[in-house]
């Protein structure tokens, strides 16, 4: 059972427990405990799970260590201590493992100065890039507290010998769990720990946690479930405590009114106002190219004050080395300002920051918190946050951000099910560790959070896959990775190699094989291979708050020149975060409020000052959202919770729209539009344009598009069999289907030496899907990749949410014609980045282009070939 | 019809028919197979592909002689007995099916003497037939220009044109027409199914008869099962296709 843990000890209690080493120690150093302190120590002393959410600087390392290192210290008084792990800490971060580990020494070696005898409690740090010669001395001489990665730490469960030092852990520690909870790096995890547990037949958890909702989903994916019921679990909450100073705040006066150049002269010099008033700013931007453009900005627009010594950007294509003198550069205090896209969000060490800005919506209430929570170091500092906003929607959005920061009302997590990809590579895994009886690893396996639901049949199926059952007899010793025998209701592993296989190609994220760009014979970066594959010669982009161009590219690396003026990065190269689909549910309410009182006649100031006290933003804030509102209001309807509208308007040249105010956020609408977008395309025979954003999305076609006929045919029922044909052969799933194959061991990253070859990146994702197409359109790995782009990448389940809300009549269908888009929908068309969906044949595409460049080629090309022979 | 000839010869799919001779070019069967040995575990799907698509071939024009314009197989060095044998398996294929069968040497094929040997079949560096000079490409002949043939024909390359539209991208495998010298060139795609090639707008070349010299004026034939596209001159072709994104 999850509960939440409401009471808090006293200073007294806690002490009795503590070792008086430790007890003595702790009273030189604090004056009493902390909230997180008082509500977790005695329950992790007593052997209960525990997931306590606090923010950073509450003390949380001590939360989680103190009565484990009590426990240790008697050990070691007694001389009990034994050569084995435990206590095993888990984070994802390297960077993050190493501070844990200074973080120890402190303690630990004070304690020993206090029991004036050398106490030999050990601490040390597993990666990869442990050396082997620390490694055999772990072997040796292995830590009472080990402190790792996820991915580490399955590997070491597959080592013969290390494995026996790992079977009496009596506590496992993972930290910054929300990060991983929603991926499958998380998934990975989860199935990691089971086989844990399964090794020691029974551990104490504690997660440490951010600012998530609902804590007692994190709390279950934390601890799992056994035979068929969630483990018991303790959640202490303890957030707001560490005070926010959050505001939204708008550059220019009037934001309905300014026109872009005007917002974007006034964002930099509030930014540089605000950077100006405080000791060092983390900025973020959400995407990597707004990092970029964020600090070639700055530099460009005040000279004399920024230059690469006190700014710098930090994103994940940038090399290893500038993010760590990035990192390094902000601890020593050299920095005065950061900026960052999503990279520094998580918890390593990052030194004194007094103001973190965000340029425009975080699109999450969580994320907003986290990143302003990186704030202020102390335990009763305030955390400083500033969300600037850039244009109207973004006003609206960011001032619910605020209201339902300010409130506690966080987003719900998102934690992917039932990934076939990560089962393959887990159970791979297990089979090194030994022979297995079929349904007692069944058993094991669905004592993971995201395995829970997991059914016989797609667990056979993975296991058949790996078996090789999809490839001839006589083949199969190349593929089967495992031997199966269903008579007997074994499995175990197959070849020599296999834990040397595993070991190297372990991990979940996807090999995107970055390509690396040179500069002068110099690595400084890398950039993603579909970027790679859409620069042309003479291009130039910003990478590392510098400008190059791209000369040419030669396997996978980019070679470029540095080079100055505008960039031309292309605009289509989009990166943005999705709206979380609560912060979107909110947004609805509050249009259905305004629309109540602009239906009931309320006067301006009463609304102005409505608005004022429901969001907590300023009056020039107020008025703006006022005014935008009430455009909308008189010009057409105001779409909101309640009234989803459609709204049909004719552009140049005739062209029809079709534009749905389905204010969901991308992934609901990614799906909802795809969907829709299908069914029109079958029905009309005709290609379908389609646009999705945040706010809603639209359809056009030179044609009849219909719309509210075939909205009201997507139902709850049909939307996900409708989305899987509808993504058949789009990019999105061949891409991912590479990835999968990634995780699944179907494509090995590193193999016998090989690791960049050319005919592995000619083996694109369409290829290959073709093929396991061919094969058998139920793969497992297939199902998986449309699993994920449905369930992951997009939205289906809050989807299907919203057509239930239509269809039992909570929200309206309305239809609306306009001349010129309605102001919510003007953003929607201005800014939403374009997919053209064509659910048409390879050959239907490919004479469709045929005409379209010949056309465009003109007449010239007809006669110089009718004369060339 | 004239959209199907390159100087006379006419395109087959991806093949180019002289009179009554098929010439195919870089089959790589058992790519497959390399590709496991670098950890790609994709089971063997190509070869099956191959065969049928040369039955069609087969059955839609009188062909006699078929002309192996290199690298039948992808690799040869440690390979397999198994991998031997499909290589075998193919030309036995090729024998039962067509009166003449002639193997030209390719940059991946070191198998002269083993082929010779089991085959009775010889490896050849070029073949001539009537004005065509044919040879893989990844070498060029010292005395190519006084050579009596007017037109030259290569593989090697493996070329093929994308095309972008929104976030879709199509590779097409193709054909392409220009001049070597003071001599006709053809290049002729790939016969596999595995990859579809290297995109001749973007990357570079790589046969020496295409390298360091302007493609611009080089004519395009797209390929898509059987249905052959002339898209007009790689200069145009840049010209234009960015408009399309």
């Amino acid at each position: 059972m999850i509960e939440r843990q409401e009471k808090a000890y006293k200073d007294e209690e806690i002490y009795q427990i503590l070792h008086p080493w430790v007890k003595k120690w702790f009273r030189g150093k604090f004056e009493t405990f902390s909230e997180a302190q008082r509500y977790a120590i005695m329950d992790i002393h007593i052997g209960e799970n525990v997931l306590v959410s606090s923010p950073t600087g509450s003390g949380k390392t001590l939360t989680a260590f103190l009565s484990i290192i009590s426990e240790l210290t008697h050990l070691a008084e007694r001389d009990e201590l034994e050569d084995k792990v435990y206590c095993l800490y888990i984070s994802p971060l390297k960077a993050l493992d190493n501070d844990i580990e200074k973080n120890l020494e402190e303690p630990l070696s004070e304690i020993e100065q206090i029991a004036g005898k050398k106490l030999g409690i050990r601490k040390s740090v597993r990666t990869g890039d442990t050396s082997q010669y620390q490694r055999s001395k772990m072997l040796k001489t292995p830590p009472h507290i080990l402190i790792t990665t996820p991915e580490t730490l399955s590997i070491l469960l597959c080592a013969p010998k290390f494995r026996g030092k790992l079977k009496d852990i009596k506590y496992l520690i993972v930290d910054e769990i929300h990060s991983l909870a929603d991926n499958k790096r998380g998934v990975h995890m989860s199935l990691t720990l089971e086989r844990l547990q399964n090794l020691t037949g029974g551990l104490t958890r504690i997660g440490l946690s951010a600012t998530v909702h609902p804590l007692e989903t994190i709390a279950s994916f934390l601890v799992g479930y056994e035979n068929g019921h969630v483990r018991n679990c303790k959640v202490v909450d303890v957030n707001y405590l560490k005070q926010l100073d959050m505001k939204v705040l708008c550059p220019v006066e009037d934001i309905v009114m300014s026109d872009p150049e005007e917002v974007n002269t006034a964002l930099y010099n509030l930014i540089h106002g605000l950077v100006n008033e405080h000791k060092t700013t983390l900025i973020f931007t959400n995407t990597r190219s707004g990092t970029e453009s964020m600090v070639f900005n700055l530099k460009k627009k005040y000279p004399d004050f920024y230059n690469h010594e006190n700014i710098m950007a930090h994103h994940s294509s940038l090399s290893k080395e500038l993010r760590l003198e990035a990192e390094n550069k902000l601890k020593d205090g050299e920095l005065k300002v950061v900026v960052s896209s999503t990279s520094l969000e998580l918890g390593i060490d990052i030194g004194y920051i007094d103001l973190v800005v965000l340029v425009s919506s975080p699109k999450s209430v969580s994320r907003a918190l986290q990143r302003i929570g990186r704030s202020g170091h102390q335990l009763h500092d305030k955390s400083k946050g500033r969300i600037i906003v850039v244009e109207r929607d973004d006003l609206v959005e960011c001032s619910l951000i605020l209201k339902n920061a300010v409130e506690g009302k966080i987003d719900e997590i998102h934690i992917p099910q039932n990934c076939l990809d990560v089962l393959s590579q887990q159970i791979y895994g297990m089979s090194i560790e030994g022979k297995w009886d079929i349904e007692n690893a069944y058993k094991v396996i669905k004592g993971s959070y995201n395995y829970r639901n997991l059914s016989h049949n797609d667990f056979i199926s993975v296991l058949s896959y790996l078996a090789g059952d999809y490839t001839s007899l006589e083949d199969r010793y190349v593929y089967a990775k495992i031997w199966v025998d269903y008579n007997d209701k074994m499995f175990g592993k197959r070849g020599k190699l296999a834990r040397m296989l595993y070991s190297t190609n372990i991990g979940t994220i996807p090999d995107r094989s970055a390509a690396r760009v040179k500069c002068n014979g110099e690595v400084i970066g890398g950039i993603e291979e579909d970027f790679m594959e859409k620069l042309r010669k003479g291009d130039t982009f910003v990478l590392g708050g510098k400008i190059y161009r791209f000369n040419y590219a030669r396997g996978m690396t980019v070679n470029v020149t540095p080079s100055s003026g505008p960039p031309t990065i292309p605009s289509w190269f989009s990166e943005q975060l999705p709206l979380s689909f609560d912060l979107a549910m909110s947004i609805q309410n509050f249009r259905a409020i305004m629309d109540v009182k602009f239906k009931s006649n309320k006067n301006k100031e009463e609304i102005i000052k409505y608005i004022h006290e429901y969001l907590y933003v300023d009056y020039n804030a107020a008025n703006s959202i006022y005014s935008y509102f009430r455009e909308q209001y008189i010009y057409a309807q105001i779409p909101s919770a309640r009234n989803l509208l459609i709204e049909f308007y004719k552009g140049y040249g005739g062209r029809k729209f079709v534009i749905f105010h389905t204010l969901f956020g991308r992934r609901v609408n990614d799906a909802l539009s795809r969907a829709v977008a299908y069914l029109i395309a079958k029905k009309y025979k005709r290609d379908v344009m389609i646009s999705v954003s945040d706010n809603g999305f639209y359809l056009s076609s030179d044609g009849k598009v219909g719309g509210l006929d075939i909205f009201t045919e997507l139902r709850p029922d049909n939307i996900e069999e409708i989305l899987i044909k509808a993504i058949d052969k789009t990019e999105t799933l061949a891409a991912r289907f590479r990835h999968c194959a990634g995780r699944s061991l179907m494509i090995l990253r590193r193999y016998k030496g090989n690791e960049k070859s050319v005919s592995r990146q000619q083996i694109k994702g369409k290829i290959l899907l073709k093929f396991v197409k061919d094969l058998d359109n139920n793969f497992s790995i297939l199902r998986e990749a449309r699993r994920e782009v449905i369930e992951d990448y997009m939205d289906v389940k809050n989807a299907k949410k919203v057509l239930e809300m239509i269809s039992d009549g909570r929200m309206n269908v309305n239809k609306i014609d306009t001349k010129i888009p309605s102001p919510f929908a003007f953003n929607l068309v201005a800014q939403s980045y374009l997919d053209v969906l064509k659910y048409e044949e390879r050959i239907e595409f490919i004479r469709r282009m045929h005409q379209a460049i010949i056309k465009e080629i003109g007449d010239e090309v007809i006669k110089s070939y009718s004369s060339t022979d | 019809m004239a959209k199907n000839l390159i100087y006379n010869a006419e395109i087959a799919d991806l093949g180019l028919l002289i009179d009554d001779a098929l010439i195919i070019s870089d089959l790589h069967i058992g790519y497959e197979q390399s590709l496991n040995r670098e950890g790609i575990m994709i089971p063997r799907f190509q070869y099956k592909m191959i065969l049928e698509r040369l039955q069609e071939i087969i059955k839609r024009s009188s062909v006699g002689k078929v002309i192996v314009n290199g690298d039948l197989k992808h690799e040869f060095g440690s390979i397999t007995r198994q991998e031997w044998e499909e290589a075998l398996n193919f030309i036995e294929f090729l024998q039962e099916n067509f009166d003449d069968v002639i193997l030209l040497k390719g940059n991946h094929d070191n198998f002269t003497k083993f082929i010779a040997g089991k085959t009775g079949l010889e490896v050849y560096e070029t073949y001539s037939l009537g004005d065509f000079i044919i040879m893989h490409g990844d070498k060029i002949p010292e005395d190519i220009m006084v050579m009596e043939e007017s037109t030259i024909i290569i593989g090697h390359e493996h070329p093929c044109i994308g095309i972008r539209n929104g976030e879709r991208l199509e590779k097409i495998k193709c054909f392409i027409k220009g001049n070597y010298k003071k001599k006709n060139l053809v290049v002729m795609p790939s016969f596999n199914f595995v990859s579809e090639g290297s995109d001749i707008l973007h990357e570079k070349p790589l046969s020496p008869f295409l390298k360091n010299r302007s493609t611009d004026e080089f004519g395009v034939y797209g390929v898509e099962n059987f249905e052959v596209l002339y898209f007009g001159k790689i200069k145009d072709i840049i010209t234009v296709k960015d408009r399309f994104y």
